[in-house]
């Protein structure tokens, strides 16, 4: 799968990242046994908190999103782009993902 | 239509989409606050919450078929939030046409990747033609969001 499109917007308490029912369709057609989540919200003190302690956030919001069962299809993906709205304005990218993604603890 | 007839039909078009709402066992309530959603509704058991944007337009006769036209604030349309769902309730002389029920984030889908309607200033336009039960908006067939109620199931209560 050559892109996937993130989009996201700011609300009054937080983040909200959603794919398109396109994407999600060409996610479930590349793979699968994916599961996109199709939104996911991120309050602003979870989101500076993650930031300050952890890693850039993005790059856990597209495993999350995409609901792939395998790290592997992650790479499979070479473009991620996330969009800001209004105004779709590309903010974010990432390319080739390489993380492995940990589970976080206390 | 003079904007206070304007006024009358929406507030119409509000009350009866509450009332499919109703009918089909989901709980409604007026925003005593106008920011934009004009209804909210609620299936209580599993807390499931939506808001509900009614536009509502009156069908114009064509020399084929007929047609309608929606104005969309884009400000509002570009949030991209997962419970935001449009209706687009068309009247015609007799009485209520057919409702359009669509999610925003579909909406947006179609607008970014199909370019449906036409942006003017702050708004997007939707111009939708109706001819033999099928309705089309920019050359997409909307036939299928006919009283697309799948997201809001009957409750049984």
């Amino acid at each position: 799968m050559e892109k996937l499109r993130i989009y996201y917007s700011f609300k009054g308490n937080g983040i909200s990242f959603s794919l398109l029912p396109s994407d999600c369709n060409l996610l479930k057609t590349a793979f699968p046994e994916a599961q996109p989540a199709m939104g996911i919200f991120v309050q602003y003190d979870i989101n500076s908190d993650f930031r300050n302690y952890h890693a850039q956030l993005e790059n856990y919001i597209f495993p999350a999103i995409a609901g792939l069962p395998k790290a592997d299809y992650l790479k499979k993906i070479r473009v991620v782009e996330f969009i800001k709205t209004p105004g779709r304005i590309v903010t974010y990218e990432i390319n080739n993902y390489e993380q492995e993604v940990q589970p976080i603890s206390g | 239509m003079s904007k206070k007839y304007n006024l009358y039909l929406g507030k119409a078009g509000q009350l009866y989409v509450m009332s499919e709402f109703l009918i089909r066992g989901w709980n409604v309530a007026m925003p005593e606050v106008d920011t934009g959603d004009d209804i909210f509704v609620v299936e209580y058991d599993k807390d499931s919450f939506y808001r509900i944007q009614v536009k509502t337009a009156t069908i114009v006769e064509r020399q084929q078929g007929s047609s309608a036209q929606f104005s969309v604030s884009l400000s509002q349309f570009e949030e991209n939030q997962l419970s935001i769902y449009y209706v687009f309730l068309l009247r015609d002389k007799i009485g209520w046409y057919k409702m359009l029920l669509i999610s925003q984030i579909t909406l947006l889908d179609f607008f970014y990747n199909n370019n449906i309607g036409s942006v003017y200033e702050k708004n997007l336009t939707l111009y939708f033609s109706i001819k033999d039960d099928k309705i089309t908006c920019s050359n997409l067939d909307f036939t299928e969001y006919i009283n697309n109620f799948n997201d809001f199931p009957i409750v049984n209560h």
